[in-house]
């Protein structure tokens, strides 16, 4: 497993998608320091609060990882690496299972980096001006924080074992690809279209989609005109099942269909 | 040098109602050359994608290196080196960087390796070019290169030297030689290139339509080959009319470039050569021929 993980870091780190990906989120991560920065006069009530503003803009993680992971997960089927790796005498599970924790690897390298390179930005141009920091709700403020990462790290996780299960099935790349796309705007679409529908069951399953669970914790959930948080353990719980539900789910078809099936050259 | 490196007992592979393999029995020995042979679709790459762990057999068993059974198969595997149809190549990756990706995967820390590979196959001049500017031919030495990284006991080869130039051919026909009599690797590799298959190989198995119909080592190739007198002249039909009524001779065929064969033991070639200067026929040459393994295939399968 350690060799495997070892070959799909240095793969990554020659991934000129991967670069890229990493490129734009550096840049978003300054410009948008400096554009919401520019706008707030970079007044920081204390040292999280610069982050309880980026931690809202997360959802945008959704639209590019997932695509990138659909990438990663077919790349063995389209290189023909695969067939390399399985005649090396890796076994199924651990391709899988080394995908799957390099995606994990990747999507907090990606979290962290938006939001340091952010933080760090927003903060040095605060100090530059000369602003004052305060204190006031340095607690609350992180606990929101830390929380609200731990969350997108788990939603992306969710998302990466869908997509890995997706590509794996599919093994072409362009067709996993499209599907992709239809698993992210499916929901991001049932989420807002059904939000406010009179149907009791479509407006269930919109409430349980996944960009429903990542605007509820990041603070951008809106029903008519009413902020929607987390509150209470059953939302919390709510908040923390669906996407352990669906990696569970996802890896199980995934260990079992891969696992079953011929590899053609 | 009898050690058995693979086994495979009653191995068959279907898909829905297609038989891939049937009933494969065969068995390649430490050392042996083994060379397959068959047309597209015959089952040599599902034989192949079945060793290195890619397709589960429908039913018989397979051994290697003496291991049985699924894990102990798939620990023994990281002795094999394996390139199966087109080469797992990284094009956004030069050369080094592929093999470096490949040594990772085998958990080799020496980086030399990577060099001595190169070198092996020819590799040295164009290694920090990406490989999506390489050639078949040079794709093909990199694929090779890829599978010699574990410096493997087993070498698992389906179709090599596709896309080679004559001088590829050569210099790989070299390298495998010098892999099996100096490091004593083991190698099972299938061409359509029957000619250098035949100066290659020790064993050579033949398969058709799913089914291994003979198994003939190369000593036994050549005796079975049948030695034939090869005549050129301009008149053929003459020609023929005289081997069948002052020689005797019924079993003539002709081959491709339109030279008449006779099988070597049912004439003299002296006495041949006198009657038909006797009757008159031009001979542009003749000599004696050995029948080649593109031949003795031919035959087996009855085309």
């Amino acid at each position: 497993m350690r060799d495997f993980l070892r070959a799909e870091s240095y793969f990554m780190k020659r991934d000129t998608m991967f670069k890229g990906i990493s490129l734009l989120f550096l840049i978003a991560s300054l410009v948008l320091a400096f554009w919401i920065g520019r706008k707030s006069g970079f007044e920081i009530g204390n040292l999280a609060e610069p982050l309880t503003i980026v931690t809202p803009l997360s959802l945008f993680f959704y639209f590019i990882i997932p695509v990138y992971v659909c990438f990663f997960a077919t790349e063995g089927f389209e290189y023909g690496s695969i067939k390399v790796i399985l005649a090396s005498g890796q076994s199924r599970f651990i391709y899988i299972t080394g995908k799957y924790l390099s995606v994990f690897k990747i999507i907090i390298w990606w979290i962290l980096q938006f939001t340091v390179v952010f933080y760090l930005a927003y903060l040095i141009a605060a100090l530059i001006i000369g602003t004052d920091i305060g204190n006031r709700n340095f607690s609350a403020d992180l606990i929101q924080v830390s929380r609200v990462l731990g969350l997108n790290v788990l939603y992306l996780s969710a998302y990466a074992a869908l997509i890995i299960m997706v590509g794996i099935l599919i093994k072409r790349t362009a067709s996993a690809v499209v599907v992709t796309f239809l698993i992210i705007f499916g929901d991001f679409m049932i989420s807002g279209y059904f939000r406010d529908v009179s149907s009791a069951w479509l407006r269930a399953v919109s409430n349980h989609t996944l960009t429903t669970q990542v605007m509820k914790f990041s603070g951008i959930y809106v029903v008519n005109s009413q902020h929607i948080v987390l509150t209470g353990a059953k939302s919390f719980m709510e908040v923390v099942l669906i996407p352990v539900i669906i990696i569970a789910i996802s890896l199980s078809v995934t260990y079992i269909s891969f696992g079953k099936r011929d590899i053609h050259a | 040098m009898n050690t058995t490196i693979f086994e495979a007992e009653g191995l068959t592979k279907q898909y829905g109602s297609a038989n891939a393999l049937q009933n494969i029995n065969m068995q390649i020995k430490q050392g042996d050359i083994y060379g397959f042979v068959g047309e597209n679709g015959a089952g040599k790459t599902t034989l192949m994608e079945i060793i290195s762990g890619l397709v589960y057999p429908t039913k018989g068993t397979i051994q290697l290196m003496g291991k049985s059974g699924e894990k102990d198969i798939a620990r023994i595997r990281k002795k094999m080196g394996v390139l199966i149809e087109l080469p797992a190549l990284y094009p956004h990756m030069n050369a080094e960087e592929n093999l470096n990706f490949y040594c990772k995967i085998h958990g080799i820390s020496d980086f030399n390796r990577i060099k001595d590979v190169l070198h092996l196959v020819g590799l040295t001049d164009v290694e920090n070019k990406n490989t999506s500017d390489y050639s078949l031919g040079m794709r093909q030495r990199l694929g090779l290169a890829i599978s010699l990284l574990n410096e493997p006991e087993f070498l698992v080869l389906d179709e090599p030297i596709n896309g080679l130039d004559p001088t590829g051919i050569v210099e790989m026909r070299k390298l495998l030689a010098k892999l099996a009599h100096e490091k004593g690797v083991t190698i099972l590799i299938s061409s359509h290139i029957l000619s250098e298959l035949q100066l290659l190989a020790t064993k050579f198995g033949f398969i058709h339509k799913g089914q291994l119909i003979k198994e003939v080592s190369v000593e036994e190739l050549l005796q079975s080959a049948e030695t034939q007198i090869c005549i050129k002249t301009v008149e053929i039909e003459a020609a023929i009319n005289v081997l069948k009524n002052d020689l005797n001779i019924h079993s003539i065929t002709l081959s491709e470039a339109g030279e008449i064969l006779v099988p070597k033991d049912l004439t003299d070639l002296e006495q041949l050569m006198s009657t038909l200067i006797r009757n008159g026929i031009p001979l542009e040459g003749i000599n004696l021929t050995t029948a080649n393994l593109e031949h003795y295939y031919m035959d087996l399968i009855g085309e």
